[in-house]
C-alpha cells in the first residue's frame, strides 16, 4: 500500500520496536542505526498544480499539495495522492496517474530516480553551483497532467514502471557484484515482492530483512560496488565497475573511488582546500570512509550507493 | 575478476569486455559492414580530461506491415540493404537465442512455428513507415555491448513500448522477449550518453549466450589468420539479438565470421 496521505512518516515505522503487527516476514531487519536512520530521512514536498494548465481548466487558485516524502521513495508512488488532492480541487477534472509529470524550475524529474537523489542533484548540487545556500524547503515541485515530455522522461505506467525500474537496478547491483543475476532471479517471487513492497509500504523491517541478504552477499566479497557518480549540469552519469579493494587487498575509500574516476576534482593527496565533495542523502560523508561500508550501510533501496558531487 | 585481466589474453576469449574490447570490436564490425550497412562511429567525451569514447549509430527506414486483424503477419522489410532472408544456419542460432532469451527449456512457441521470422504477407495491412535509431553502446556494468534504439512515427511522434511489440519485433519472437527475465526483454531507461529515454535489450543475458557461441565457434589455437574473437563479437552478437528488433547482419556476413 502507498504511504498515508499527507504524512510520509506511518505510525508503524515510528514504533518498530514492538512487534510490527503486519511484519509477516521470517526474517526481520538487523539493528543497523545508520540504515535506519537513512530509511527515514524526509523532505518536505510542495506540489503546485502547473499554472498554465490549472488555469485551462478553470481552477486558476488551486491550493497546493503538502507531503513529507521519504528520501528513499519515488514520485511515481505519492501521484495518486498528488492527483486525488487536485483532483478534489477543480471539479471536472480527472486526470490519468500515468500522464502525469513533474519538474523543478523547470526541469523534468525523473521518476525512476529516488526522491532524495532528485532533491540532491536538482536541489543541493544545483544551489551549490549558483553560490546559493538558503533553504530550499519545502522543495517546490510543478505538477503537470498534461504534455508529458516523452523525449526527456521514461514513459512511466505509473506504479508498476517504477517497481520494473526498480528490479532492474537490484538486478544490476546483483549483476556488478556477483557477475550474473542469479542470486535475485533465483529469489522466490515473494522473496522478491518483499523488497518493493517494503520499500512502497514504507516498512523498514520488512524491506530490510529481505535487503540484509542481498547486501551483505553471502559473506562473499562482491566483484564490483554498485556505485553511479552524478556531476552537475547534465553531464553523462559516471558508473564504472570499482572494486572494493585495492592492490594490497585493503579496503578502498570513498577517496580512491573517487580519485579513479574524477582525479581532477578528487586528488588522493590534497594540497590545498577541497574543490569537491561527494554527497549522499543529503550529507557529506568522510572521503576516509571504506566504501565497501559506505555501499552496505548508505545505499538506497536500490542498491547502489548514488554519489552526488558539489563543486565547492 | 574484472575484464582487464582476462580480455587480452587471446587463447581464453572471454564474453566480457572492457571498454577498449568494446572499441576494437565496434570498429571492425563498423569495417566489415562498410559496405553493407551505414553504421556510424560517434564520439563523445565522458568527462573532461578523459579519452574519448564511442558507440555505434544506425538510422533505418522500417516498412512495418501492420495487421489491422491482428493475425500472423508482421513483416520488415529494410530500405537500405533489402528483405533480409533467413538460410538454415543462421536459423539456428536464431533458435539458439531463443532458448536464451526464454526462460523456459521447451520453446513451445518456436516448435509451433515451423516457419520461423520469416515474413508473410497479409492484405489486411495498413502501411506505416518507421524511422528506427539504433545505438550499440558499451555496458559497464555489464561489459558488453547494448543495443538502444527508438523508433518514430512519420510525423516524429516515438512509439511506446506496445506499439513497438507490434511495429517492430516479429510475431514469432514476442512471446518469448515479452517473458524473458523480470521485466520482460525491452524496456526504457536512460540512454547512458545522451541520458534521454531510450528502449534497449536486457543484457544480462549477453555474457551466457556468448560464451556459449565463443565455446563452440573457437579453436583456442585459430588465433592467426581469419578474424579474432573480439572482431567477430559484434556480428555474432547482433546476428544474435538484433533481429529481434528488425536490425539485421547481412547472411553472408554471419556465415564468414561464426563458421
Amino acid at each position: 500500500m502507498p504511504p498515508q496521505p499527507a504524512q510520509g512518516r506511518t505510525p508503524a515505522a515510528a514504533s518498530s520496536t514492538s512487534t510490527s503487527a503486519n511484519s509477516t516476514s521470517t526474517t526481520s531487519a538487523p539493528h543497523n542505526p545508520i540504515a535506519k536512520v537513512i530509511w527515514e530521512g524526509s523532505i518536505p514536498i510542495q506540489f503546485s498544480w502547473d499554472k498554465a494548465e490549472a488555469a485551462a481548466v478553470g481552477s486558476s487558485a488551486v491550493e497546493s499539495f503538502f507531503y513529507e516524502a521519504q528520501r528513499c521513495s519515488y514520485l511515481s508512488l505519492l501521484t495518486s495522492h498528488v492527483r486525488k488532492h487536485f483532483v478534489d480541487m477543480a471539479l471536472h477534472f480527472i486526470g490519468d496517474d500515468a500522464e502525469v509529470w513533474y519538474d523543478y524550475e523547470g526541469t523534468p524529474l525523473k521518476w525512476h530516480y529516488p526522491i532524495g537523489l532528485l532533491y540532491d542533484i536538482h536541489g543541493l548540487q544545483a544551489s551549490s553551483g549558483r553560490g546559493m545556500n538558503g533553504s530550499l524547503l519545502p522543495w517546490k515541485v510543478t505538477v503537470h497532467f498534461q504534455n508529458f515530455p516523452g523525449d526527456k522522461l521514461i514513459k512511466s505506467q505509473a506504479v508498476d514502471s517504477c517497481q520494473d525500474f526498480f528490479m532492474s537496478m537490484i538486478k544490476e547491483a546483483d549483476y556488478l557484484r556477483n557477475g550474473s543475476t542469479k542470486k535475485v532471479m533465483n529469489m522466490s517471487k515473494s522473496d522478491q515482492t518483499q523488497l518493493w513492497d517494503g520499500l512502497s509500504s514504507n516498512n523498514y523491517d520488512r524491506f530490510w530483512g529481505m535487503n540484509y541478504k542481498l547486501m551483505q552477499n553471502d559473506g562473499v566479497m562482491a566483484r564490483n560496488l554498485p556505485i553511479r557518480i552524478y556531476l552537475p549540469e547534465s553531464c553523462p552519469v559516471i558508473q564504472e565497475p570499482v572494486s572494493p579493494i585495492d592492490d594490497r587487498e585493503q579496503p578502498k575509500t570513498l577517496r580512491q573511488i573517487l580519485n579513479a574516476s574524477l582525479p581532477d576534482l578528487f586528488p588522493l593527496v590534497e594540497t590545498g582546500p577541497p574543490v569537491a565533495a561527494a554527497m549522499i542523502h543529503g550529507v557529506i560523508p568522510s572521503l576516509d570512509t571504506s566504501a565497501i561500508w559506505a555501499s552496505q550501510n548508505m545505499s538506497y533501496p536500490d542498491n547502489f550507493l548514488h554519489l552526488v558531487i558539489i563543486i565547492k | 575478476m574484472t575484464s582487464d585481466t582476462s580480455a587480452h589474453q587471446q587463447s581464453i576469449p572471454s564474453a566480457r569486455l572492457s571498454y577498449s574490447d568494446f572499441e576494437i570490436a565496434i570498429k571492425a564490425f563498423l569495417h566489415q559492414t562498410r559496405h553493407h550497412i551505414p553504421w556510424n562511429y560517434v564520439e563523445y567525451s565522458p568527462r573532461r580530461g578523459q579519452p574519448l569514447q564511442g558507440y555505434l549509430t544506425l538510422t533505418k527506414l522500417v516498412h512495418s506491415h501492420h495487421t489491422i486483424s491482428g493475425a500472423h503477419s508482421t513483416t520488415i522489410n529494410t530500405q537500405a540493404i533489402g528483405a533480409p532472408t533467413i538460410d538454415p544456419a543462421d536459423q539456428l542460432l536464431l533458435d539458439e537465442l531463443a532458448e536464451q532469451l526464454t526462460d523456459i527449456p521447451d520453446g513451445d512457441d518456436y516448435e509451433d512455428e515451423e516457419n520461423g521470422p520469416v515474413t508473410q504477407q497479409s492484405k489486411d495491412t495498413t502501411l506505416d513507415y518507421l524511422s528506427v535509431n539504433y545505438h550499440i553502446v558499451f555496458s559497464p556494468s555489464y561489459q558488453v555491448p547494448v543495443l538502444y534504439f527508438n523508433a518514430y512515427r512519420p510525423d516524429g511522434a516515438a512509439i511506446s513500448l506496445e506499439e513497438l511489440y507490434e511495429f517492430l519485433v516479429p510475431e514469432e519472437w514476442r512471446g518469448a522477449i515479452r517473458n524473458a527475465g523480470l521485466n520482460g526483454g525491452i524496456s526504457q531507461q536512460d540512454h547512458p550518453v545522451l541520458n534521454t529515454p531510450y528502449f534497449y535489450m536486457h543484457p544480462c543475458e549477453t555474457v551466457p549466450l556468448m560464451e556459449t557461441i565463443l565455446q563452440s565457434n573457437s579453436s583456442p589455437t585459430s588465433v592467426g589468420d581469419g578474424p579474432s574473437y573480439l572482431e567477430r563479437y559484434v556480428v555474432t552478437w547482433l546476428s544474435l539479438t538484433g533481429q529481434a528488433i528488425g536490425v539485421s547482419v547481412p547472411t553472408n556476413m554471419v556465415a564468414a565470421n561464426t563458421y
